[in-house]
């Protein structure tokens, strides 16, 4: 992927030769594109509608004072003669609306912009350019100021007080430790500047839409009619889609109700799917779910996203043709994920944290744009979970990390419970020493003689993090031969039954 | 009533039972070959229903469950493990458990929950489904049963009830009480009922609570555990 991404700003045609001598072609306006704002939103719009000669895909970036054109050249800068000859062209498009401009060239959009805002000496040269080689965005971007890497305020303010001002001294950091103490953007901006995870633009031009609304004058409370009217409604939407190759990813179903009101559910699908009986099905375990309150006097349908449509070719022989247990896993998630809703069905992501509630992630298995919502049924290598994934996306030239080591050579940590209570629990303890281990507790009105306990394990939270945590954390072993575990919080010295080693 | 009698009923008992059988989706280990050597199929059927009961919590069914899971989903196939109480700590996983593999289900409501249980179970693919569902009504399990017959997976409940249920529809029935001596942890799993075989066995296991590497839990420099004497 190769992005171009271009400040525009008006220009002086009174100190551009270029652009007295040129003949002008542009269609923004000869004489008034200079004096208008670049924040201008028609202006913007029409610039962008422009710059779809270059690209099919145009969009602008950023707020209205750091606003950039971003265009994907990927695709379609050999058709200009190489990424020189589209920046030649792009100058005299630029000087022909009597704008300067400074143009960037890298393989993200992070680095892209950075580069082409920071790039340079402040002189009002009409036209810079810039081009990063494949895979050397770190490199250019390590002497630029940390705002190139689009940061808020205030993180940037807290990193001069760290005495950081460049992005190659934030670089060198450990990414755990920036994890641990700055906001997730820091590292998410780091990430998509250097090609580690992926950032899109929105394109100034919205894909088709494709919606569909039935209304009627009577109220209706049973779920049949509904059905009936989506039934109605599905092949509106599939059909343009099926002529364009495409299949439905997200679908939105609107309800309306007689009061003004609006019930509201997204359908996931795991894989995208043309098939309207399917998606049918979806709606309606997913309306069983949802429970009519109110009479309905209308409904609407829309394509919240669509993929390409995923052909199967025919084959010859069984031993090819892909196993229908992978099909069944795939409606079993979209099942499930339609009447319980995406977030109750979820796969388990690790976080680097010793705090138990904070210690593992749910990530919806049909999160959107994941890019990790194989099946476990697939071939090797595309079900292979998260982290893999995220490794493989990475920039071959981006920064080398040791190889991981195996679980043998790695400290172990305590054991965890596998049950932990929504809420710790207050239990009455009796210790011998006041710091001491449990001797005795008092759970759901009986006492139990603890026979074995191991800790204390310290667990506290940083700083950072706000109100901090101090646990002791005991794994304790009763006279009736149950495995709990038990924390005296040092704050409020009071003990707590958060698990149990069930 | 005479001895030939009584013979005659036991061979239909018997009869009755190997025809309640079903398909025969094969057999997995229960994680633990002294188990195993006790069940008369040699472990576990897929494609039926095995009940881990205990009197209450901290006594080791669902770790019990959760390793019987990890050998039926050998060669990469799904586990789903229901939730209903959102209670379920992923972190104790061992680091050999196939966590790529697991699909959570979050239910809010019961209905939700057997809901989703007779879905997975009904689904061809799967290795196992572990049930984490306080469940209340017997007459769910004939649903999640005929479920498994029909899909092939393996149904795993795992239940903290003070006594036993009269009604039965599982394949197996298993109490696991634990041992209050102290050192290395063991438990007791007494075969309550089995569709096949003699029910009565007991056998003790090992249980150990795994500890995984410090990397996966918090590979971070600053080190937020501390331990004292």
């Amino acid at each position: 992927m190769r992005i171009l991404c271009l400040i525009l700003r008006p220009g002086d045609i009174e100190k551009s030769p270029a652009a007295r001598n040129s003949p002008s072609r542009s269609t923004v306006g000869r004489s008034s594109a200079a004096a208008q704002s670049m924040c201008d939103a028609a202006l913007r719009t029409r610039l962008a509608d422009e710059a779809e000669e270059f690209s099919p895909l145009v969009g602008w970036v950023g707020d209205e004072s750091a606003a950039a054109l971003c265009l994907d050249i990927g695709p379609t800068a050999h058709w200009f003669g190489g990424e020189e000859r589209l920046l030649e062209r792009l100058a005299e498009w630029v000087r022909d609306r009597r704008l300067m401009g400074t143009a960037a060239i890298a393989d993200t959009l992070g680095a892209a912009w950075g580069v082409a805002h920071f790039v340079g000496d402040d002189s009002p040269a009409p036209w810079r350019r810039r081009i990063v080689p494949p895979g050397r965005q770190a490199q250019a971007l390590a002497p630029l100021p940390i705002a190139a890497l689009r940061l808020p305020a205030a993180v940037q303010t807290l990193l001069h007080e760290l005495g950081l001002y460049a992005v190659g001294p934030l670089l060198e950091l450990s990414r755990t430790a920036l994890a641990e103490r700055f906001s997730p953007e820091l590292l998410l901006r780091i990430r998509q500047a250097l090609g580690e995870s992926p950032e899109l633009f929105v394109a100034h031009r919205p894909p088709p839409q494709h919606e569909a609304t039935l209304a009627w004058e009577a109220g209706l409370t049973s779920t049949e009619p509904l059905l009936e009217a989506w039934r109605l409604l599905l092949p509106k939407l599939l059909t343009p889609l099926a002529a364009r190759g495409r299949a439905l990813s997200r679908l939105l179903a609107e309800l309306h109700d007689e009061r003004g009101g609006q019930g509201r559910f997204v359908i996931g699908l795991l894989r995208p799917t043309l098939d309207a009986a399917h998606i049918l099905g979806l709606l309606q375990l997913r309306l069983e779910a949802e429970r009519v309150r109110r009479p309905i006097i209308g409904t609407r349908l829309a394509v919240l996203e669509e993929a390409a449509e995923a052909v199967q070719q025919q084959v010859l022989f069984d031993d090819l043709a892909p196993p229908l247990e992978a099909h069944a896993w795939t409606t079993l998630v979209e099942r499930l994920a339609g009447r319980l809703g995406n977030e109750a069905v979820v796969r388990i992501r690790l976080c680097s944290d010793h705090q138990p509630e904070r210690a593992w992630q749910a990530v919806p298995w049909l999160a959107r744009r994941s890019g990790n919502n194989s099946s476990p049924l697939s071939p090797r290598g595309r079900g292979a979970g998260g982290e893999g994934a995220a490794r493989s996306s990475r920039s071959p030239n981006s920064r080398k990390r040791p190889p991981p080591t195996t679980a043998e050579q790695k400290p172990l940590a305590p054991p965890r419970p596998t049950i932990l209570l929504a809420e710790p629990r207050p239990v009455r303890v009796f210790a011998v020493a006041p710091h001491g281990c449990p001797r005795q507790y008092e759970y759901e009105g009986r006492e139990r003689t603890v026979v074995e306990s191991w800790g204390p394990e310290r667990i506290e939270t940083a700083w950072w993090r706000g109100p901090s945590i101090r646990r002791d954390y005991f794994r304790v072993l009763t006279d009736d031969g149950r495995r709990s575990w038990l924390f005296r919080d040092l704050r409020r010295n009071r003990w707590f039954l958060h698990g149990w080693f069930d | 009533m005479s001895i030939t009698s009584l013979a005659q009923l036991q061979a239909q008992v018997h009869d009755a039972e190997a025809g309640f059988a079903g398909a025969d989706w094969g057999v997995v280990s229960s994680g633990h070959a002294r188990l195993d050597a006790v069940l008369s199929a040699g472990g576990l059927r897929r494609g039926r229903l095995v009940e881990w009961m205990a009197t209450a919590a901290g006594s080791g069914p669902t770790t019990l469950a959760l390793q019987a899971a990890a050998e039926a989903a050998r060669g990469g196939r799904p586990i789903v493990v229901v939730d209903r109480r959102g209670e379920f700590f992923p972190p104790a996983l061992p680091p050999d458990f196939p966590r790529e593999q697991l699909l959570l289900l979050r239910c809010r409501r019961d209905d939700e929950a057997y809901w989703a249980c007779t879905q997975a179970l009904g689904t061809s693919g799967v290795a196992a489904v572990v049930s984490l569902l306080p469940i209340a009504d017997e007459r769910r399990l004939r649903s999640w049963q005929l479920a498994a017959e029909r899909g092939g997976a393996l149904g795993l409940l795992v239940r903290h009830l003070p006594r036993q249920p009269e009604v039965c529809f599982s394949d197996l029935r298993l109490l696991v009480a634990p041992s209050c001596a102290a050192g290395g942890r063991r438990v007791s799993i007494t075969v309550l009922r089995a569709r096949q075989g003699r029910p009565g066995a007991m056998v003790e296991v090992a249980l150990d609570d795994h500890a995984n590497p410090v990397s996966d839990l918090a590979p971070g420099r600053h080190r937020e555990v501390a331990r004292r004497a």
